[in-house]
């Protein structure tokens, strides 16, 4: 009697265990909504990148929720990281804590995407982000995705149109993040691997507000070219200072190149007409004439009455891309979405074609503009090697 | 050339930070509080003068009347919101925190107000003088002109008027200013008035320089080194201090770049190791 007491004891135990142990499998019919977080600055300095990303991405959500990912609706779960390290951290960490995530997606500045990689790599979630540094094109976190091509890329575009346009001395002012950094580098590097002499290599701090006396250090360097690497909030207050010194036009102006910040709205709106003759290597320009994008600009336009800055075509195509690889892995499970996205070899977005390339950043193209009456006109396409 | 370049933003630069700590040293020196959301008040100053201009339509006369009026008000505002209530609080630091919390308050309401997006101001003096390879915005020699303008209104103020010695009054004891009958609630209220309307005035100023953006706040760090630099709540001091932070600043850029502003804190350092009150500091010990 004892031991068949023990015996049914034994299963009873084993089914418990089993029961409380065991993984409930995913029911396909379930209604729950695809969950995924979005870290941006939507408070702080930066807010303005914050406002132009939520409205790509809301874009993008009323489209997919129009018929549904796998049937389920997606909900989008804002998080503040203010385009700071700490903040973007702890961000990070509290919504995925708080909340049973299915995908993220983070800000356009790598010093965010850097400092949260390694949470990124533990937790395994498809992470999408807009950051452009060489060290995310080289991280080894294999669910991290950029909607970007490297600074590397950028700066070899920026090279190459410098070498195009027969320059012989450039100077060089760039901002102390690691776009600044990494870029600066490649196009030093790159220049003189051309025979282009750097006769000005200058780093402006985070807090600057005035670049009057950078920009007399750039005249005084006897430079035909002048290449300004920075953030969005910083490029407007180099075009109007470069503008003011007769650096970008007049008489006695020169080629003046940025990076992918000197052409968005928020810097053309604040520089106004000292945004005018200013060269760019960009990822996306509002007046792209190209399929989709043209469309896609047209109805954003619609939507919001202004036209969209890179990162609300980012957003968009970082919320896209994920719906299309869940839709591809036939679930939202985080490893079959990874496989899904790591099978992508040509995607249309609205910012470029993407493709997995065995690093996170799976843009394929970028733009060179030029400003003309405030308006960014695409003069080339440069495509990724 | 480059220096005199150099020189003239650098004393526009120190100008700018000698507006924010005047009006940190008069609250300091009336309420013995480090006011912690100046740098706010500026980039307040920056944007409540776009609203007038811009939005408003008002002409540079009008700007400056109603700009007064505006600051004025603001300053009142803020001292019953910020300093009043918490002024008998049994740990002497609630005014300072409550300052930090309201730094944080003021940037995010601009945001709502005014948006995330920073705003182009027209400058107030258009034009750049051209000399060679230096060029020279109108905006700095205005700057120049009109915080100098200023700095002797101030003087005026407190040391030929009636309203200046009562605030002086105050501001040294105000026990004793309330037994002669001194309303010392005036007197404070009159000095974060003025408080407000220099650091306002130096974001109007600054608007059309760098932007009107929530992170013109940041240009107070600076102020509050010349304030160090120049002697904890001496006005002196902190105009003297201020200049000497914006010509380090700008001619720190021929030594380097990357590191200006270690240089800039770097002598503020070393001013204080050699000097730990400040320039004029000694001055103020000696009145004490």
């Amino acid at each position: 009697m004892k031991k068949a007491i023990s015996i049914m004891l034994v299963v009873l135990m084993v089914f418990g265990l089993a029961a409380c142990n065991g993984k409930k499998d995913p029911d396909p019919e379930t209604k729950e909504t695809i969950k995924i977080a979005v870290i941006d600055a939507f408070t702080g300095d930066k807010a303005v990148n914050g406002q132009y990303s939520k409205e790509g991405i809301e874009l993008a959500l009323a489209e997919i929720n129009e018929k549904g990912v796998l049937g389920r609706q997606v909900e989008l779960i804002y998080e503040d990281g203010q385009g700071k390290e700490t903040e973007t951290t702890n961000a990070f960490q509290k919504v995925t804590a708080e909340h049973k995530l299915d995908a993220v997606i983070l800000d356009k500045y790598s010093s965010d995407v850097l400092a949260v990689e390694q949470f990124v790599a533990e937790n395994g979630l498809p992470t999408f982000c807009q950051g452009s540094s060489i060290k995310i094109e080289g991280s080894s976190t294999k669910n991290l995705y950029s909607t970007r091509r490297s600074d590397a890329g950028a700066g070899g575009s920026v090279v190459a149109f410098i070498k195009e346009q027969g320059v012989k001395k450039v100077a060089i002012l760039h901002s102390p993040d690691a776009l600044g950094q990494s870029m600066g580098k490649v196009v030093v590097d790159g220049l003189a691997k051309i025979g282009v002499e750097v006769v000005s290599d200058q780093q402006f701090a985070n807090e600057d507000q005035n670049f009057t006396n950078y920009i007399a250090k750039v005249l005084a360097s006897g430079c035909d070219c002048f290449v300004a690497i920075a953030q969005t909030t910083h490029s407007a207050q180099i075009m109007i200072a470069a503008q003011e010194a007769g650096l970008s036009q007049g008489d006695n102006a020169i080629l003046c190149i940025g990076n992918s910040a000197f052409v968005q709205q928020s810097s053309i709106q604040n520089a106004l007409e000292a945004s005018n003759n200013w060269y760019a290597c960009t990822a996306f320009s509002p007046t792209i004439s190209l399929e989709p994008t043209a469309s896609w600009i047209k109805k954003y336009n619609d939507t919001y009455g202004r036209l969209p800055d890179m990162t609300s075509a980012c957003m968009y195509d970082s919320l896209k891309m994920l719906a299309y690889a869940m839709e591809q892995a036939g679930s939202t499970d985080p490893e079959k979405v990874n496989a899904a996205i790591q099978a992508i070899t040509d995607f249309k977005g609205v910012v470029a074609s993407y493709g997995y390339q065995g690093n996170p950043m799976m843009s394929k193209a970028e733009y060179v503009c030029h400003i003309e009456d405030q308006k960014s006109i695409v003069k080339q396409i440069v495509y990724a090697e | 050339m480059l220096y005199l370049q150099m020189a003239i933003t650098g004393i526009s630069m120190g100008m700018l930070y000698a507006l924010m700590a005047m009006g940190l040293t008069l609250i300091v020196k009336a309420v013995g509080v480090l006011n912690f959301a100046h740098g706010q008040l500026f980039m307040l100053g920056a944007y409540l003068t776009y609203w007038l201009t811009h939005q408003l339509g008002l002409p540079l006369w009008g700007v400056i009347i109603c700009g007064v009026i505006v600051f004025a008000i603001c300053g009142a505002a803020y001292m019953f919101s910020v300093y009043w209530p918490l002024r008998n609080s049994p740990w002497k630091v609630t005014v300072t925190i409550s300052t930090l919390g309201a730094s944080i308050a003021l940037k995010e309401l601009v945001q709502i107000v005014w948006g995330t997006i920073p705003l182009t101001m027209k400058p107030i003096v258009n034009g750049v003088i051209h000399i060679g390879t230096v060029y020279l915005n109108y905006q700095y020699l205005f700057i120049i002109a009109i915080g100098g303008g200023l700095m002797a209104l101030v003087y005026i103020l407190f040391e030929k008027t009636f309203l200046g010695k009562v605030m002086q009054a105050t501001a040294q004891d105000r026990y004793c200013a309330e037994l002669i009958g001194i309303p010392t609630i005036v007197s404070i209220m009159a000095t974060y008035m003025i408080s407000l309307t220099l650091s306002g005035t130096g974001g109007w100023l600054a608007g059309p320089l760098f932007l009107v953006s929530s992170s013109l706040g940041s240009l107070a760090q600076k102020a509050f080194a010349g304030m160090v630099l120049g002697g904890f709540g001496n006005v002196k001091g902190a105009i003297v201090g201020c200049l000497l932070i914006g010509m380090i600043e700008s001619f720190g850029l021929i030594i380097t770049d990357a590191y200006k502003d270690a240089i800039v804190f770097a002598v503020l350092i070393i001013v204080l190791v050699v000097r730990p009150t400040g320039i004029f500091g000694e001055k103020i010990s000696e009145k004490a």
